[in-house]
C-alpha cells in the first residue's frame, strides 16, 4: 500500500509540473525594467508572463534585484502580463517593442472582494442560482460555523440544520455520531448519509466485513476526518431530486462539504490554537462495599439461601482469613476509578492565496484529546492542499490532496454482546467491596491488580478488573487516509464546459488489541490469556467523473436561464485486510501477535478481501423561465456489481419545480416581500445492498478438520431476487424571504416511501439450514416536515443580532412486511426484555411491556383481585377456603408473587401476569427535534450560542434497570437503599419511592415495564462562544490582519426530566432507544486564539 | 446514447466474483470436493451448539445433573421444568444446518460425478449413504426433543425457495428416516480403512445400530432385535473387559458365606482411558472424532475451577444408581466415582485419569463424543426382548435372554447386589421388573452420555402413555427437580404429554408462520 501511495504522489507531481513546462519554447528576446510608480524604485521578483489571446501562459520570468528582466517570447502578437504582489497588474502588447519599461501602481485594496447579487449553489456539480433551486437543501456557510469549536464536522452541525438528526454514540473520543437525514428509513442496517467532499464521495470505512468479528457497531462509524476550519460550506441534500445526482449511495441523503480554496491575494497565514478542558463528569452514585454486602446477603436470604462463609469468604469479613479480609472489605468506587479529567488541544495553520494563474490553499492541523474514561483518547493530524492552475481562460487544472492520520485509543471491550461490555458500564456493576489492587496477607497494598480468576460475580468475560483492563489492555485504531484528486476543466466558450475528475482514496486502518492477564486473572494456559490481535485493512477507491455542461447564454437572462449537465461516474472500491491473533504471550508487555507465543487459536489468521464497482450515468437539466418558473429534471441509470445479472441496472428519474409567486404582477406591490416561492419535487432513488457478492452461493471451509480432512459447507443462499432498494420521495416546500433579505423562512413537507428495503440477515425459518438471509422486503413510509428560519433582528454598524431556528418532525409507518419478518422482538416471560413489534401501519421504534404498579407491600396485596377489585378465594383439596395469589406466567413458568415483589397491572384481571397484560409503553421517535442558534455581535465582541433539543421521545433507561434489579451479584445504585425489607401492614406507611425486594436469581422484579421508561425530551445548551476581535486599526499597525480570542463552553446545561446520565441516546439495533450509560457527552471549556497575517 | 452503449459494455466490468471464497458454480467439480462436503457434514456435528444439545437435551431434564450457581438462567429453567419458548436451548437451527448440508450433498454430488471421470458411482452411492445416516441421526435427535418438526429433504440453495414448512408428525418422520436408511443399507461400506474413520464415519454396522435405536423408539421390536443381533454377532466390537475376582466372605447368616466381587483397579483405569480419554475403544461403534483443532464445549460446561455449569447430582447417584453393596463396601460399581463422576464433577468428558484428580486443561477439551457403543446395542436388545415378552405374556425364554444380556453388562461393571433387581431371584421372571431393571441399568451404564431423558421418555410414552408407565415420570420428577418444584413439574408432565417435549423456539415461530406450537406451550 505504501508503494502505491508513493506512486500516486509521483504521478501527482509529474502532472503538476508537466502542465507548467509543456508549452515552453523560445523565439524573440524581450528585455525590460519594472519600477514602482509611487517611488520609482525597481520591483524585485515581479512576474513577467507572456500570455496568448486565451490568456494561456506561454513563457514567463521574474525581475532581478534591479527590476530588470529578459524573456524569449514565442510570438510577438502575444501580451506580456506584469504583476507583483501589492501592485496592480499591467498588460502590455509586445509587437516590435523589445525593450519594455513598466511602472506598477500600488494596490491599496487587498481584501478579496467578491460581489455577487445572485449567489450560486453547487448542487451535485451544477451551479444553480440560489433563486432557481427547487429541491430540498439545507446549508451552512463558513461564516456560520467559523465561531464554533468542535472536534468534528458532525458535532459542528448538530442542531443546526432542519431535518438532520445527529446523536452522539458516546462521549468517548472518536466515537462518532449517528447522522440521520429525515429519520429512520429502513428496518435495519445503514441509515447514515453519503458524504461528499469537493465533489468526491468519501469512504469512511474500509468495508463492511472488515474486522467484523470484533468491532462493535459504533466502531464502524468513522469520524469525518476533515478539519472544521477547512470547511467553506456544508449542504445537506434531502429530497430525491437533490440526491439523485449522487446516484445509488445517496438514498439516505447527502452531506456535501466544500472546502476552502485559494483566491487571488497575497499569502494569508492564519493560525489558531485552542485548549479545552473536560472536567470529570459526575456519575450515578453506587453502593459502598458495606451496603453492597448487606444487599447481597439479603437477596440470598430472600431466596432462602444462607451464604456459607466458607464457600463465599468474600462476604464474610473474617479477619482470620486475611487474604479475603483485606481484598474484600474495601469501599471502591469503580466508576470514579476509571474516570478522569479530560483535555484537548487543537492547532491549526492555514496559508491561502494566489495569483491570476495559480491559487492555493494549504492547511495543517493537529488535534489531541484525552477522554473522560481512563486510557481513552484521540490524536489526529490533518493536512489539505488545494491547488488551482489556470493554464488559460479555457483550460484549468486543479490538484487537491488531503491526508489524515488518526490514532484512537479505546479500552478493550471483552464481550461486545453483553450489557456491561465496556469498562465504564462494567465499573458500575463491579462489586465495590473488592479492591483494585492486591493486598497481601499483612494487609499491605501491592502494586499488582487484584483479579481473582472467578468470584461470586462470575469469571471472565463477565468479570474483569476494569482499571486493569483500561490500563494494561489495548484497543487502538490507527488510520491513514490519503485522498488525491485531479481535475481538468476545459471551457472552449462560455456555453460549453467539460470537466474530468479523478480521485483515488486509500484508507488504511490498523486495529491493535491486547487482552492482559492482569485484568482477567485467567490461568496462563487459557486461550484468552495475554491474547493479542491485530487487523490491518486497506481500501482503495477510484472515482472518475466525466461531465459535459451546457449553459446557453441567453440574451436576456431574466427570461431564460438554463443549466444542464450530462455525465458518467465510475467507481471501483477494493479492500483487503489481514487479521492475526495469538495468545499466551509471555509477558503483558509483549502485545503484538507476531511475537512467538504458546497458542494460536483456531482461525488465528484471516485475510478477507472484496471489490465493488459502480457505473452511473446521469442527465440533469435546470431551466428557469421569466425568473418565476423553474423546472429541474434528473435521470439516472445506474449499474452495480453487487447484483446478479438480472437486477444489475436501475433507472431512477426525478423532477422538481419552483414557482415564484412573488414574481407575479399582483405581488409586486408588497414591498417587504423579497421572495415567495412554492416548490415541489417527485423522484425515485435506488440503493444497492451494503455487501458484496451476496448473490453468490458461497462455500466456506470449517475452521476445523474432520479426521484430518478439509470440511466445507454452503455458507449462504444464492440471492437470485436481490434487487435495488427503491425509494420514492415527494417534497413540497415554500421559501419566504422578506424585510430586505433579513427574514428567511423555509418549510418543507415530504413523504418518502422506501420499498424493497434491503435488509441484512433477516431471520428465516431455520429448517432451511440457514438462520438468516439478506433480502429486499417491506415498505416503510416516512413523512414529516421541516422548518428553518433565519432572522436578522437587528443590524447596524455596531450591533448585530441574528436568530436561527429549526424544527422538524417525522413519522415512519410500516406499510408492508415480509412473511419472514421477525415481527416480535423480545419475550414476555424474561426479566429485562422489552418487546418490540413491527406492525402494519404502525411506526418502527415502539416498545411494549408491563405496567408497573409499585411493590406488593404485604401478603394481602398479593391475593388476586377480580374485576371489582375483590380478593379471589378458592376451595382447596381439603375443602378449606384459601386465597388465590397472583402468579406469573401460569402454567409454563408459574411463579407466585410474594410480598416485596414488583407489582404489575393485571390488565385482564385473571390473576395471572402474562403476555395478555402487555401494553404499549413508548416510542423512540421524537415528536419534534431541532435547534436554536441566537447570536449577538457588538462592536468587537460577539456571542454565539447553540441549543439543541428533542421532544417527546421515550428512552429505556437500561442503566437504571441494571442498577436496580437486585437479582445477582452486581453492584447497584444508591436508589436500592430504599428497597422493601419488611411488610407494611398499613400501606400508607410505605415510602413512595420504595423499590421491590432484593431477590437473588428468582422472581420477576425487573420485567420490561414502564418503570424504566422515561421521557427523553431534552433541551441542551450545546455551546456558547464568546469572542473578542481586536480592533483592525491596532492590528494594522502590527501587520496583523486579524486576531481574536474566544472562550467556548460546550454542553453547558441540559434541561430534562431524564434521570440517567444523558438523554441523548441513539437508536439501538432492536429499534428502541436504550441507554446503557456509556461515557456521557462531557462539559468542556475551550479557550482559543486565532491570528492571521 | 453514447453513455448507454458504453454501459452495456460495462456490464462485464460489473461482473465480480469473490477472491477469497468458492462459489457454487465452481464447486461440485471433482470427487475431492464432494469428499470435503461430506466431511463438512460430519464436521458440522462437532459444532459446539450441537455438542451442547446432544448432552443437554438428553440430561438436563433428567435426574443425574444439577446446575451450579454459575449456570445460566436457561439451564436452570430447564432443570426446574420452567421451560419457555425463548429458552436458548430450544434453538434447533444447528441441526437443520447439518440436515441442509446433507441434503445439499444428496442433491448436488451427482453433478460432480458427471464431471469427474474418476468419481465412481459406488463412491457417490457411499457418500450419499453416509450423509443419509447423518441426516437421520439429526432428525432422530429433533423428533425425540420436539416431537413434531419440519421434515426437509430438499437442499436450500436459492432465496426464492419456500422455507416456511409445517411440522410433520413424529411417527411419520420415524417411518421416513427408517425408509431412507433401509434404502442406503447396501451402499455403505462394511468398514472404513483406518480405525479412526471406522469409528468416526458411518459404516454398515453403525447404520444398523442407529436403525435399531429408531426401531426401539418406534416400538418395532422384531426389527430392533434383528439389527442388534447382527451388530453383536458381527465380531467387530467387544466390551472393554475388566477383570474381577470372586471372593467368599463371612455372610450375615453364620456358616453361609456371601459372594462378593473385587474389581481389578488397573483394568478400570485402562477401561476409563481407552473408552473416554483415548477414544475409539474396541466397544465404540460411532463416535465424533475431535482432533486438536477443535474443542468440544465441555470445558465451558463441566470443568472444575469455577467453570462448571453442571455437576453430577450426587444425592441421586449415591442413593439410586451407585448404591454401595450392603454386604461389603469393597464391592462397588466401577462406573461410579472416577468414571462417571469425580468429586461431584461430571468426569467422563473432562477427566484424564480415573484415579487422579487431573482433568483436561482449558484449551484442550478434545474428548470424542460417543453416540453408540456395543453396551448400548446389548441393552437395546435386552429392552426389545423384554417388550416382546410383555406382549407375549411374560415369555420366559425372551426374558431369560434379556437377563443374560443385562448380566453381561453388569458383570463387566462389577455392579453390586444392591442395584440388582433380580438378586437372589427365584422362579419366573417378571417382565415389568425386567423393564425397570434395564432402564436403571442404562442410567448406570450411560450416565452423562446424553441418553437418560430419552430413555425415560421412551418408557413413559410406550403403549400410548399407558397408565402403568406413569410411575417412571413420577419418580423422575421427584428426583430431577429441586424439591419445591417437583410437584408442579409432575403436574405438568402428567397433565399434558406435550410438556415432555421442548417448545418450538419463539424466533422460529415468528419467522415460520406455518408452525404450530406444541399444545402445552400455547
Amino acid at each position: 500500500m505504501r508503494r502505491l501511495v508513493l506512486k500516486l504522489c509521483l504521478l501527482y507531481g509529474i502532472l503538476l509540473f508537466s502542465s507548467a513546462s509543456l508549452f515552453a519554447q523560445e523565439k524573440t528576446l524581450v528585455r525590460g525594467t519594472v519600477i514602482s510608480f509611487n517611488d520609482k524604485q525597481p520591483i524585485i521578483q515581479a512576474s513577467v508572463i507572456e500570455t496568448n489571446k486565451d490568456n494561456r501562459v506561454v513563457s514567463s520570468t521574474v525581475t532581478n534585484i534591479d527590476g530588470n528582466f529578459s524573456l524569449y517570447v514565442t510570438d510577438v502578437k502575444n501580451n506580456l502580463t506584469i504583476s507583483s504582489i501589492g501592485y496592480k497588474k499591467v498588460v502590455v502588447s509586445i509587437g516590435s517593442n523589445t525593450a519594455i519599461k513598466v511602472s506598477l501602481v500600488e494596490n491599496t485594496t487587498l481584501s478579496e472582494v467578491v460581489v455577487s447579487s445572485k449567489p450560486k449553489r453547487t448542487v451535485g456539480s451544477m451551479s444553480i442560482d440560489e433563486r432557481d433551486i427547487s429541491m430540498s437543501i439545507s446549508r451552512l456557510d463558513a461564516s456560520e460555523i467559523a465561531d464554533l469549536h468542535a472536534a468534528s464536522v458532525d458535532e459542528m452541525i448538530q442542531g443546526r440544520m432542519a431535518g438532520v438528526d445527529i446523536t452522539a454514540n458516546a462521549g468517548d473520543p472518536g466515537s462518532g455520531m449517528a447522522i440521520r437525514i429525515r429519520g429512520i428509513t429502513s428496518f435495519s442496517g445503514d441509515n447514515q448519509p453519503m458524504i461528499v467532499v469537493d465533489g468526491i464521495p468519501l469512504e469512511t470505512s474500509i468495508s463492511s466485513d472488515f474486522d467484523f468479528s470484533t468491532a462493535t457497531e459504533e466502531e464502524f462509524s468513522q469520524l469525518l476526518n476533515i478539519a472544521p476550519s477547512d470547511i467553506k460550506e456544508i449542504m445537506v441534500l434531502k429530497d430525491a431530486a437533490a440526491t439523485a445526482i449522487w446516484g445509488s449511495k445517496a438514498a439516505n441523503g447527502v452531506l456535501q462539504i466544500t472546502t476552502q480554496r485559494g483566491t487571488i491575494s497575497p499569502p494569508k497565514v492564519s493560525f489558531r490554537v485552542t485548549n479545552s478542558y473536560y472536567p470529570k463528569p459526575s456519575h450515578i452514585p453506587t453502593l459502598s462495599g458495606n451496603e453492597y454486602t448487606s444487599l447481597i446477603l439479603e437477596s440470598q436470604l430472600n431466596r432462602g439461601i444462607i451464604l456459607d462463609p466458607l464457600e463465599y469468604p468474600q462476604f464474610a469479613y473474617d479477619p482470620n482469613n486475611p487474604e479475603f479480609y483485606y481484598n474484600y472489605s474495601q469501599n471502591t468506587d469503580w466508576v470514579d476509578a476509571v474516570s478522569q479529567n479530560g483535555s484537548a488541544q487543537d492547532y491549526y495553520l492555514s496559508v491561502r492565496g494566489g495569483s491570476a494563474k495559480v491559487r492555493y490553499a494549504f492547511s495543517t492541523g493537529y488535534f489531541d484529546q484525552v477522554g473522560n474514561t481512563i486510557e481513552t483518547g484521540l490524536q489526529r493530524i490533518n493536512t489539505r492542499l488545494n491547488l488551482d492552475y489556470f493554464v488559460s481562460d479555457k483550460l484549468r487544472f486543479s490538484a487537491d490532496m488531503a491526508y489524515t492520520h488518526s490514532d484512537i485509543e479505546r479500552n478493550y471491550v471483552p464481550n461486545s454482546n453483553s450489557a456491561n461490555a465496556d469498562v465504564r458500564s462494567h465499573a458500575y456493576t463491579k462489586a465495590p467491596n473488592q479492591s483494585i489492587y492486591y493486598f497481601n496477607e499483612f494487609g499491605i497494598e501491592t502494586p499488582n491488580y487484584f483479579t481473582p480468576v472467578n468470584n461470586p460475580q462470575g469469571s471472565y468475560p463477565n468479570v474483569f478488573n476494569p482499571v486493569a483492563m483500561a490500563r494494561d489492555g489495548q484497543n487502538n485504531i490507527l488510520s491513514e487516509t490519503v485522498l488525491p484528486k485531479l481535475s481538468l476543466q476545459y471551457q472552449p466558450n462560455l456555453e460549453w464546459r467539460y470537466t474530468f475528475d479523478v480521485s483515488f482514496q486509500t484508507l488504511n486502518e490498523k486495529r491493535k488489541k491486547f487482552l492482559p492477564q492482569s485484568a482477567t486473572g485467567l490461568p496462563w494456559s487459557d486461550e484468552q490469556t495475554n491474547s493479542a490481535s491485530e487487523s490491518d485493512g486497506e481500501s482503495f477507491t477510484i472515482n472518475t467523473f466525466n461531465k459535459l455542461f451546457f449553459t446557453p447564454n441567453f440574451a436576456n437572462s431574466n427570461i431564460h436561464r438554463l443549466v444542464s449537465v450530462v455525465g458518467i461516474h465510475s467507481y471501483e472500491g477494493s479492500s483487503y485486510s489481514y487479521n492475526a491473533n495469538s495468545s499466551n504471550l509471555a509477558n503483558p508487555q509483549l502485545q503484538d501477535p507476531s511475537i512467538p507465543s504458546r497458542t494460536y487459536p483456531s482461525g488465528g489468521g484471516s485475510s478477507p478481501s472484496s471489490r465493488e464497482r459502480l457505473v452511473e450515468t446521469f442527465v440533469n437539466v435546470n431551466y428557469t423561465f421569466m425568473d418565476k418558473y423553474t423546472i429541474y429534471g434528473n435521470l439516472n441509470y445506474n449499474g452495480s456489481s453487487r447484483f446478479g445479472r438480472n437486477h444489475r441496472f436501475g433507472l431512477f428519474p426525478a423532477i422538481s419545480g419552483r414557482y415564484r409567486i412573488s414574481g407575479e404582477k399582483f405581488m409586486q406591490g408588497i414591498k417587504w416581500l423579497d421572495d415567495f416561492s412554492l416548490r415541489a419535487s417527485y423522484g425515485y432513488s435506488g440503493k444497492a445492498p451494503s455487501k458484496n457478492y451476496l448473490f453468490y452461493n458461497n462455500y466456506d471451509t470449517y475452521d476445523w478438520t474432520y479426521l484430518g480432512n478439509n470440511a466445507t459447507y454452503p455458507a449462504n443462499l444464492e440471492l437470485k431476487e436481490l434487487r435495488w432498494e427503491k425509494s420514492t420521495q415527494q417534497n413540497y416546500g415554500l421559501n419566504l424571504v422578506a424585510l430586505d433579505y433579513k427574514f428567511n423562512l423555509e418549510f418543507d413537507y415530504y413523504i418518502k416511501s422506501t420499498s424493497d428495503q434491503f435488509t441484512e440477515d433477516v431471520s428465516i425459518p431455520t429448517s432451511s439450514g440457514f438462520s438468516t438471509m439478506s433480502m429486499n422486503y417491506g415498505v416503510l413510509e416516512n413523512q414529516g416536515w421541516e422548518l428553518s428560519l433565519n432572522y436578522t433582528i437587528l443590524k447596524n454598524r455596531d450591533l448585530n443580532i441574528d436568530l436561527a431556528f429549526n424544527l422538524a418532525r417525522y413519522e415512519n409507518v410500516v406499510k408492508q412486511v415480509h412473511e419472514y419478518a421477525n415481527l416480535y422482538g423480545g419475550t414476555w416471560d424474561a426479566n429485562g426484555s422489552y418487546l418490540t413489534r413491527i406492525l402494519l401501519n404502525q411506526p418502527i421504534g415502539s416498545f411494549y411491556g408491563y405496567k408497573y404498579d409499585g411493590v406488593y407491600l404485604n401478603e394481602e396485596q398479593t391475593i388476586a383481585k377480580d374485576r371489582n377489585d375483590q380478593p379471589i378465594y378458592t376451595i382447596n383439596d381439603q375443602g378449606v377456603r384459601v386465597p388465590v395469589y397472583m402468579r406469573f406466567g401460569y402454567p409454563t413458568v408459574d411463579y407466585t408473587f410474594k410480598p416485596g415483589d414488583a407489582k404489575y397491572v393485571d390488565l385482564n384481571n385473571d390473576g395471572n401476569i402474562n403476555y395478555q397484560d402487555i401494553a404499549y409503553l413508548g416510542d423512540y421517535n421524537p415528536l419534534f427535534y431541532g435547534g436554536l442558534t441566537p447570536s449577538i455581535k457588538y462592536k468587537q465582541f460577539s456571542l454565539n450560542t447553540v441549543f439543541h433539543f428533542r421532544y417527546g421521545n421515550d428512552v429505556i433507561n437500561m442503566t437504571r434497570m441494571e442498577l436496580e434489579k437486585m437479582y445477582n451479584y452486581d453492584n447497584q445504585s444508591k436508589a436500592v437503599l430504599k428497597r422493601w425489607r419488611h411488610s407494611y401492614e398499613n400501606p400508607s406507611e410505605a415510602p413512595t419511592d420504595l423499590l421491590p425486594r432484593a431477590l437473588y436469581g428468582e422472581g420477576y422484579n425487573w420485567l420490561a415495564s414502564d418503570r424504566f421508561i422515561e421521557d427523553g425530551s431534552f433541551l441542551r445548551w450545546k455551546s456558547a462562544t464568546f469572542k473578542y476581535i481586536l480592533p483592525k486599526e491596532w492590528l494594522a499597525k502590527n501587520n496583523i490582519s486579524e486576531l481574536y480570542f474566544y472562550l467556548t463552553v460546550n454542553n453547558l446545561y441540559v434541561w430534562t426530566n431524564y434521570t440517567g446520565q444523558d438523554p441523548e441516546v441513539s437508536l439501538s439495533t432492536d429499534k428502541a432507544g436504550k441507554d446503557y450509560s456509556r461515557a456521557p457527552v462531557a462539559k468542556s471549556y475551550t479557550f482559543g486564539l486565532n491570528i492571521s497575517f | 446514447m453514447l453513455a448507454l452503449a458504453s454501459l452495456s459494455s460495462c456490464s462485464e466490468w460489473l461482473n465480480l466474483e469473490p477472491e477469497d471464497g468458492v462459489i457454487r458454480d465452481r464447486f461440485w467439480k471433482t470427487k475431492e470436493e464432494t469428499h470435503s462436503a461430506v466431511m463438512g457434514c460430519y464436521a458440522s456435528l462437532m459444532e459446539s451448539n450441537m455438542m451442547e444439545r446432544y448432552f443437554l437435551w438428553g440430561e438436563l431434564r433428567a435426574e443425574m445433573v444439577v446446575p451450579t450457581p454459575s449456570a445460566n438462567e436457561d439451564l436452570i429453567a430447564i432443570n426446574n421444568g420452567e421451560i419457555v419458548s425463548s429458552n436458548q436451548y430450544t434453538d434447533w437451527s444447528f441441526f437443520y444446518r447439518t440436515i441442509n448440508q446433507c441434503n445439499t450433498v444428496l442433491e448436488l454430488a451427482k453433478l460432480a460425478q458427471v464431471k469427474d471421470m474418476s468419481f465412481t458411482t459406488t463412491l457417490l452411492k457411499q457418500y450419499e449413504a453416509e450423509v443419509t445416516c447423518i441426516r437421520s441421526l439429526a432428525y432422530f435427535y429433533l423428533l425425540r426433543t420436539f416431537r413434531d418438526v419440519p421434515y426437509v429433504t430438499k437442499a436450500s440453495i436459492y432465496d426464492d425457495q419456500k422455507f416456511a414448512i409445517p411440522t410433520t408428525p413424529q411417527a411419520d418422520i420415524v417411518d421416513s428416516i427408517i425408509v431412507s436408511l433401509r434404502n442406503v443399507e447396501n451402499d455403505i461400506p462394511y468398514s472404513h480403512t483406518d480405525l479412526a474413520s471406522n469409528k468416526g464415519r458411518f459404516n454398515a454396522l453403525s447404520l444398523k445400530t442407529l436403525l435399531a435405536d429408531i426401531y426401539l423408539w418406534k416400538g418395532d421390536y422384531d426389527n430392533c432385535i434383528e439389527l442388534c443381533s447382527q451388530v453383536i454377532e458381527s465380531g467387530q466390537y467387544s466390551l472393554v473387559q475388566v477383570g474381577r475376582e470372586q471372593v467368599l466372605i463371612d455372610g450375615k447368616t453364620p456358616g453361609v458365606p456371601d459372594t462378593v466381587f473385587y474389581v481389578n483397579e488397573g483394568d478400570v483405569s485402562s477401561y476409563f482411558l481407552s473408552m473416554y480419554v483415548g477414544g475409539n475403544s474396541v466397544e465404540s461403534i460411532f463416535e465424533l472424532q475431535f482432533g486438536t483443532d477443535k474443542q468440544n464445549p465441555f470445558c465451558n460446561l463441566l470443568l472444575p475451577g469455577g467453570y462448571a455449569k453442571l455437576q453430577a447430582k450426587m444425592e441421586n447417584l449415591n442413593s439410586e444408581y451407585f448404591v454401595s453393596s450392603s454386604i461389603d463396601r469393597g464391592w462397588f460399581d466401577m462406573r461410579g466415582e472416577g468414571v462417571s463422576y469425580k468429586q461431584g464433577y461430571i468426569w467422563k468428558w473432562i477427566g484424564l485419569s480415573k484415579d487422579e484428580f487431573t482433568y483436561r486443561p482449558i484449551g484442550s477439551s478434545y474428548s470424542n463424543w460417543i453416540f453408540y457403543r456395543l453396551a448400548d446395542v446389548i441393552l437395546m436388545k435386552a429392552e426389545a426382548l423384554t417388550q416382546k415378552a410383555i406382549l407375549d405374556n411374560n415369555n420366559q425364554v425372551l426374558l431369560t435372554d434379556a437377563s443374560t444380556l443385562v448380566k453381561q453388562i453388569r458383570d463387566r461393571a462389577n455392579a453390586p447386589e444392591s442395584t440388582d433387581m433380580l438378586y437372589q431371584h427365584v422362579g419366573d421372571l417378571d417382565s415389568k421388573t425386567m423393564e425397570e431393571f434395564i432402564l436403571n441399568e442404562r442410567a448406570r451404564e450411560f450416565a452423562f452420555e446424553g441418553k437418560r431423558w430419552f430413555d425415560v421418555l421412551r418408557h413413559a410414552k410406550r403403549d400410548n402413555y399407558s397408565a402403568e408407565n406413569e410411575h417412571y415420570l413420577t419418580r423422575l420428577a421427584i428426583l430431577a427437580a429441586p424439591p419445591e418444584k417437583a410437584y408442579s413439574l409432575l403436574n405438568k408432565w402428567t397433565s399434558n404429554t406435550g410438556s415432555h417435549y421442548l417448545p418450538i423456539s419463539l424466533d422460529e415461530l415468528s419467522t415460520n408462520k406455518k408452525l404450530v406450537q406444541n399444545e402445552f406451550y400455547r
